[in-house]
This record gives structure tokens, sequence and C-alpha cells, in this order.
């Protein structure tokens, strides 16, 4: 078991204002497209014009995001800077891809080579900051940004004075979508934003992008948003239901603790009857709070979920507009938050006030 | 070599994402590297990498390239001298 780490400061870029003071989805932004691509916050606020003309997207976002986190913590000094991303920096890797075939490998312009890997945001961060520190990304497809907070919560146990920035980005690709297209995993028609739940819109995701980024450290402070105590994937599991009763009984709890439930349903009727399955068997009883339906779907999406959650512990308030279910809350001590895509990638995040 | 400059001009801004400026106001003799347009390593490849694809032209000497890429104006004469 590792103990639990106080988030301080929060920044997120995502397809809704998010990046905006005391947001909370009281309004949102509705979109009838697929993919959709993020707000875009003034990025020349928080990055020099000579660093930002060559940054790509992922960076762009990473960056800003995690100035935004850092001011709302009161800019401490970072010791470490740990990443999550699906995909990387897609459209660099796609332009390096497409010069390598176009010239045969002759002539690469350098940028694209260099900021196609995945680690780039990671680097980007710590250049921006200054950060010597421990620095990793990990690639994880829909488990990315859950392997950085593990190793977060791992690295803080080990070294319980440092203050660490966390974090998830993924970036729509120029093409990518193209081929997401004939592999089936985009919707065709019904792709709205919000998009109604508990409706049968058919098969595919929404498709988005997103940063989230999180100051955290072992101290407990008097601005913390809250807590997280534990976090867990599984790959793959034919019931996710014992899955969750796992988990939490590894952490001393039963179902009746959980005050709500955030749940990372897309709309695509092939995997959310997962969730309905879940919602049946150990939620009924709870608010049942969504987020993909306002934010669509990309690795690490539950970064920005997490966002969500510790607002809600803050506020000790649900969204209207993301709250699925009948059950009101008496009070919100703790959040779980449980997801998976395309019915992998399964994982579970503890929030407590 | 007008035309050259100003073709040069653009592609300049355009492959290296210069957003605040534009062909007008970009001089034929500012210097690219330090002062004048600040400029960088990875910028100097990406220009190298220009004139081959642009102009067929290969630079294969570094020393050399410190005297062309000093602005518009020589990268300019440069090319009227060794195009293909």
């Amino acid at each position: 078991m590792t103990k639990p780490i106080y988030i301080h400061g929060h920044g997120c870029i995502s397809i809704q204002p998010t990046f905006e003071t005391n947001y909370f989805f009281e309004t949102v932004h509705t979109y009838a497209q697929n993919p959709i691509p993020v707000l875009d916050p003034d990025y020349k606020a928080r990055i020099p014009p000579l660093q930002l003309r060559r940054m790509n997207k992922s960076m762009k976002m990473a960056i800003s995001a995690s100035k935004l986190a850092l001011e709302e913590a009161g800019n401490v000094d970072i010791d470490a800077v740990i990443t999550g991303t699906g995909q990387g920096c897609l459209r660099d890797s796609e332009r390096f891809v497409e010069t390598i075939l176009a010239d045969e490998a002759e002539l690469l312009n350098p940028t694209p080579f260099i900021q196609s890997t995945h680690n780039m945001a990671a680097a980007a961060i710590a250049l921006a900051l200054g950060c010597k520190g421990y620095n990793m990304t990990y690639v994880n497809n829909a488990n990315s940004f859950e392997s950085a907070l593990l190793d977060g919560m791992l690295y803080l146990q080990e070294h319980p004075s440092k203050t660490i920035l966390l974090g998830g980005v993924d970036e729509l690709g120029s093409r990518s979508p193209e081929f997401w297209n004939i592999a089936g995993y985009l919707k065709h028609g019904n792709s709205i934003i919000p998009s109604p739940m508990n409706v049968d819109s058919g098969p595919g995701e929404i498709s988005a992008e997103g940063a989230a980024f999180f100051v955290a450290s072992h101290q407990e402070g008097k601005q913390a948003y809250g807590k997280i105590i534990a976090v867990e994937t599984r790959h793959k599991t034919e019931d996710a239901a014992a899955f969750i009763n796992q988990f939490l009984q590894r952490n001393g709890l039963d179902i009746e603790a959980i005050d709500a439930v955030l749940m990372g349903n897309n709309g695509d009727v092939r995997y959310d009857g997962i969730y309905e399955t879940v919602c049946r068997t150990l939620f009924q009883g709870i608010p049942q709070v969504g987020f993909k339906q306002v934010l669509g779907e990309y690795d690490t999406v539950v970064a920005a979920a997490l966002m969500l959650a510790l607002h809600m512990l803050k506020r000790q308030q649900i969204p209207k507009l993301l709250h699925m279910n009948g059950p009101q809350h008496h009070g919100l001590q703790r959040i779980l938050l449980y997801t998976q895509r395309r019915g992998k990638n399964h994982s579970l995040i503890l929030v407590e006030r | 070599m007008s035309e050259l400059t100003q073709e040069l001009k653009a592609k300049i801004i355009t492959q290296l994402n210069l957003e605040d400026i534009n062909v007008d106001n970009l001089e034929d003799d500012t210097p690219l590297f330090g002062d004048g347009l600040g400029l960088d390593s990875i910028d100097a490849l990406e220009l190298i990498v220009m004139l081959d694809k642009s102009y067929g032209i290969k630079l294969s000497d570094p020393k050399e390239g410190r005297k062309v890429f000093e602005t518009i104006q020589t990268m300019a004469d440069f090319i009227e001298a060794n195009r293909k």
C-alpha cells in the first residue's frame, strides 16, 4: 500500500473551457463533429514566443497545463515530472514518417524527428521549469495517466519531502483519425457533445484531445483539493464488478463508503454495457457521474476526470449536467473513478477529501 | 533577385513557424542568427534541408553555412550561384 498524496494545484486543457478559473461544467461547449480539437488557451501567456513557435500541440498543452497547476499551487519548486501519454506527439510522428516515405529517408526535417518521441512533453516541461530531477513518461494506452500516477505515489513514498508534477496529455493527429475510422473506433453520426447518456447511440467513440497536470506531495497543506488514496489498473478482466470489489476490500472499504462514482461511459454501445453491469450490481444507490460525454475520449482523459473529482470534493457538489442517475449525495468524502476503453485498460482511482 | 528574396522569406517564415513576422517586415539584410531573427542550431538544420529540397543545393561544409545563412541576401546570392 502506498501513502496518500495530496493535490495542491491543477491545470487542465480540454474541449471544454477547463483552463478557466473555477470552471465546473455548469455550461458546456456543444459540438457536432468527430474528432474534436481542444479549446486553446492563450499559449503565449505562459510560453515565450521563441520557444512556442517550434512546439507541437502536446508540448503546448502540457506546458500550459503544468504552469496553471503550478500557479495554483503557489509556484513551488518541482522535484520530478511524471507524465502519461497514450499516443505521444502524434502530429510530428506523422510528419516524420510521411517525410521518410516521401523522400525515401534522404532528407528529414530535424524538428518533427526530435519531437516525435513520446517523452517530449515531459522533457519540454522540465526545460520550461528548469527541473533537472526525475523525469519519466509512461505509454500504456488508456492506462498511461494511471501508470504515471502510480509512479508518482511510489516516488513520493521514497522521497516524502519532495513535490512532483504529474499529468497526462494526448493530442489528435492529422492523419490518425482516418486510420481509427477504418478500424471502427470512431462514431458515425450521433457525434454530439454533450452526448446523451443511457441512449443507444450506436458503436464508436467521439475522439478528442487534452492535457491535465497536478502538483502533488505528501504534505497536507491548507489549500489541497484532496488526496489520492489508491490507483490500480488491469489490462483485461471478465468481471469488472469483482475487480472493483477486490480493490475496495484491499483499501478496507465497502460500497457504502463511496459517496459518488465517476464512470467512463463514452457512448460506444459495444462497451458501455460494462459500466451498466457495474452500476446495476454495485452502484445503484450511489450518484453516478459521467465525464466523457462532455470531454470526449482519449487515452489520458481520466486525468481531466481526476480534476473533476477534486473539484467535486472541494465544492461538495456534482455538476448537474454530468449526474447520470437519481440518487443525490449526502456529503462527498470519497469518490471512486472507474474507467475502461474498448473493454480493456480498466482502472480505478480512489480520491478522498 | 528580388523575387528570390521574397520567395526565401516566405519559405523561411513558413518552415520555421515565425508567427509574428511577415514578408514585409523581414529585411534582406537582417541577420538570421544572433541579434537578428534569433534562429538557433535546429533552425540551421531546417535551412540546410530547405536548400536541398527546394533548390537542389547540398551544403556539406558547416563553415560554408555560417556565411551562407548570414542574411536573406547572402542566402539568395548563394542560391543564384549554385542552384541546379
